[in-house]
């Protein structure tokens, strides 16, 4: 058991684990996640598979939760699946390793077709990132493949 | 067994590994190839199932990876600027899927170096045509900046 294993297994009060659902969410989780007001707050403990060489969490780590966070903020005020369009970052300040770090989505439009999202993620009181994309609504398919009727 | 045999039959030709030490983010979610030939700078690798999301479509979060990682590489490589630069930000086009068994690489132009930030435009194409396009500033660190030290090539 590694350092950082050991500061994981102290997980911040209200926060489960969610199943892993793919391939790299496996490879990259556990993610966590509370709801606190209505709104799905993510969490993940940076390990070591989460940094770089300078012990600085990676980039791709800190953008995939990024958008991880903004599609469950859309999931639950619309309810449907997605799929990522559109997505900018700002790097404010950067995590390390052990670190704690949080983030929540939140929808500012939802049209026909498209919802736009922006989203806030932190370490305790500091800012490490602020992000905003545009998913676009995807038809669920049948074990057939094909499109699903759309309900309404 | 020689280095250049250890490389699997399906990378492209003048690719080669980034050996990454220790456990890392790159390590962990590689392997990724770099070619550095006749002023042809990229960065590849292969979608396996564990890059992939709940639809088994290649996930966001590697697309950004890579071209994260190209906009780094390419703009060191391209602009000579041998520190560790940060990014600042990144806009990210999501045009096409990825799948499984897709050879994804990314490619880097420098629109504009500063003193302290560089500029960078990032295509991710597989064979089947662009699949991302993003934007990039990095910061470029007064002074040494963080220390770091290449990954070696091998292949």
């Amino acid at each position: 058991m590694t350092a950082s294993s050991t500061a994981s297994s102290v997980l911040p009060p209200g926060f489960a684990e969610i199943p892993p659902m793919s391939g790299f969410g496996r490879a990259m989780g556990p993610w966590y996640e509370k709801t606190e007001n209505g709104k799905g707050i993510l969490g993940f403990r940076a390990g070591e598979r989460h940094i770089n060489r300078l012990g600085i969490i990676h980039g791709g780590m800190m953008m995939a939760f990024a958008d991880v966070v903004l599609s469950e903020a859309q999931r639950r005020v619309t309810g449907r699946p997605s799929v990522t369009m559109r997505m900018a970052v700002d790097f404010v300040s950067p995590a390390r390793l052990g670190d704690w770090i949080e983030g929540v989505g939140e929808v500012t439009r939802s049209t026909r077709n498209l919802v736009f999202v922006r989203a806030r993620i932190w370490r305790g009181k500091h800012t490490l990132m602020t992000a905003s994309g545009v998913f676009n609504f995807i038809r669920p398919r049948g074990e057939d493949g094909k499109p699903l009727p759309e309900q309404e | 067994m020689n280095e250049a045999s250890a490389l699997p039959a399906d990378i492209p030709p003048g690719f080669r590994l980034i050996a990454w030490e220790g456990v890392t983010f790159n390590s962990t979610n590689g392997p990724f190839y770099l070619k550095h030939e006749d002023g042809d700078v990229a960065l590849g690798f292969r979608v396996e199932q564990r890059h992939c999301n709940p639809a088994g479509i290649l996930h966001g979060g590697m697309m950004m990876t890579l071209a994260d990682m190209t906009s780094g590489f390419g703009t060191s490589i391209k602009a000579g600027i041998d520190k560790f630069m940060p990014t600042v930000n990144m806009t990210f086009d999501f045009v096409a899927s990825g799948r499984i068994g897709d050879w994804v690489e990314g490619r880097c132009e420098v629109l504009k170096v500063t003193r302290s930030l560089a500029f960078a435009s990032v295509m991710l194409t597989t064979q089947a045509g662009p699949l991302l396009r993003a934007s990039a500033v990095l910061k470029i660190p007064s002074g040494e900046g963080l220390r770091w030290k290449r990954a070696p090539l091998i292949g």
